[in-house]
């Protein structure tokens, strides 16, 4: 659709600036509009040109139950770059007191954008994005970090009978099938995941344990070998929010003088 | 008709943008600027507001406005937009906005008034007085006309004015005829006043702190023989450094015809006493009656 390109980058920049402002349900008026008009490729077009912080500020605003079509349309990748983004509100505060709340949020957040549809192929396609990335597989993580048992039970089974013949588990928890997808869909990303949460863990050469913290003190050494311990909720949150990039890190400015600091009250 | 003559300007910093936004190429310095002014901001925020609301952020941007211009005109440049923006340039916001700030505590390290209290060496009177000082004057609204810089210069002239009666006041304490007096508190103006009245005795003596008896026995003394006012004067002066002289020789023309009339005239010892003590010896007179 040659006749469209002329109206994206239009569009784009009214969605930016809406979202921006702090208005996503205009925002999300204007890709119903986009979609109406021109198709949903176009839609896929704009949120494939906005920026990623962008993109997670939009997102962000339609999980849980309220359906956004950028929740259905935006490209992998993109959403894999956008999801750098989405610990940029948390303080280290938040992530002391109630880690549950925003790993909650962030599940609802990915749990969202990969069932949204029923797509396997885009299902698959997003899982791979998301953990191809390292903030993506730290995100997944702290999912997983919220049902220690259950992912030791299904690494456990998947180490020993592979991806495709296990999925038994006794458990109902949220994440379970989120886990089973990767592991189905991409036996890369789900190792990648596994490590992340597990960094120790060496298969076969010792076990998987849910919680170091049960009996710290009387056998460490015993415990170092036999067992492998996953990072706590809390841990891995840190580490995302130590992940979103910031634009002082990325662009150092050359010529530009040390700066004082603190010094300027000096 | 005579019209006022007021002139209206933005703060220093926004006259200096406005020069930076004539440049043909302003685009590698607009941005360090950029980023120069929003870090300063952030740390005003951090110390000062608070950098977690909107409110924080917004008092700490005109607080940075407001210091970084103090700073560039307290430089004694030329007036002109471009000679504020290269100064800003050259420095850099950060050491321009620390000038600003370097000032507003040599402002706060100077007495308010001329009484020191031993409040005044308290470490957390002091952060909160330098911090009233910066929030009164450098709160500037860009978009407003701007004359914190008059303000500073007066509050600078008037602050050192009370340091040099405070010195003063510190010097004749040191010299009070019976020994010298510690107190850490200290009315300037009231040892000034006593030092200048108990003067026309004419004994040379150097007279710091009073109590009530050795007023009445110094208006019986003048009354009973009038000393030679100016003579008397001019013997105490001897003996002060020339750097206090013109102070005493302001007070001691304030009182020729007020106060020291007063002692040798023949009103009642008490009222005169009563004025004394009430609008001259202040805080350095001692309360008992021996």
């Amino acid at each position: 659709m040659p006749d469209n390109k002329t109206n994206l980058p239009a569009i784009s920049r009214q969605v930016t600036e809406l979202v921006l402002a702090g208005s996503t349900e205009h925002a999300e008026e204007a890709f119903n509009e986009a979609a109406e008009q021109f198709g949903d490729l176009a839609v896929v077009e704009v949120l494939d040109s906005l920026e990623p912080q962008v993109a997670s500020l939009h997102l962000s605003a339609f999980d849980g139950g309220k359906l956004s079509l950028a929740t259905l349309l935006i490209p992998p990748k993109a959403w894999a770059e956008s999801l750098a983004f989405f610990a940029a509100t948390w303080d280290e505060d938040t992530i002391e007191d109630e880690p549950e709340v925003l790993a909650e949020a962030l599940f609802a957040h990915i749990h969202g954008v990969v069932f949204a549809s029923d797509d396997h192929e885009r299902r698959a396609a997003l899982i791979h994005e998301a953990l191809a990335t390292d903030w993506g597989t730290t995100a997944f993580a702290v999912l997983f970090s919220t049902a220690m048992e259950e992912i030791i039970e299904i690494a456990n089974d998947i180490h020993n009978h592979g991806a495709h013949r296990s999925g038994q588990t006794t458990s109902d928890h949220d994440v379970i099938p989120l886990a089973l997808e990767i592991a189905r869909t991409d036996e890369d990303a789900w190792n990648r995941v596994l490590f992340e949460l597990f960094p120790d863990w060496q298969p076969g050469a010792n076990e998987l344990r849910a919680d170091s913290e049960d009996d710290d003190g009387d056998d460490d050494e015993h415990g170092d070998q036999e067992y492998a311990s996953g990072r706590s909720t809390r841990e891995l949150l840190l580490r995302l929010r130590k992940q979103v990039p910031s634009k002082a890190v990325s662009t150092p400015k050359k010529g530009a003088r040390p700066s004082l600091g603190e010094d300027i009250f000096a | 008709m005579q019209l006022a003559n007021i002139t209206t300007r933005p703060p220093h910093l926004v006259q200096a943008l406005e020069a930076l936004a004539q440049r043909a190429d302003y685009r590698a310095a607009a941005d360090t600027l950029l980023d120069e002014l929003s870090g300063i901001t952030v740390l005003v925020a951090k110390r000062y507001t608070n950098d977690k609301t909107a409110e924080g952020l917004q008092e700490a941007y005109h607080l940075t406005v407001g210091c970084i211009s103090l700073g560039i005109s307290q430089a004694e440049l030329p007036d002109t937009d471009e000679s504020k923006l290269s100064f800003l340039l050259h420095h850099g916001a950060e050491y321009v906005f620390q000038m600003g700030f370097r000032h507003i505590k040599e402002l706060s390290a100077l007495p308010y008034v001329a009484f020191i209290s031993e409040f005044d060496n308290d470490s957390f009177v002091q952060q909160r007085n330098l911090k009233a000082l910066f929030y009164e004057i450098c709160r500037a609204d860009p978009s407003a006309t701007w004359a914190a810089d008059d303000v500073y210069r007066r509050e600078l002239a008037s602050r050192r004015e009370n340091q040099r009666f405070v010195e003063c006041a510190r010097w004749l304490r040191k010299q009070h005829y019976a020994g010298p007096i510690k107190d850490s508190d200290l009315d300037a103006n009231a040892v000034i006043a006593i030092a200048v009245i108990f003067g026309i005795a004419g004994d040379g003596r150097i007279v710091a702190r009073t109590g009530q008896k050795d007023i009445e026995s110094l208006i019986s003394r003048t009354r009973k023989t009038p000393p030679d006012i100016e003579a008397a004067w001019g013997k105490l002066l001897e003996h002060i450094p020339v750097e206090f002289q013109p102070l005493l020789r302001e007070r001691m023309d304030e009182y020729r015809d007020t106060i020291i009339k007063k002692i040798l005239s023949r009103s009642k010892a008490k009222t005169v006493i009563t004025e004394i003590q009430d609008f001259y010896a202040g805080n350095e007179l001692d309360v008992e009656y021996p």
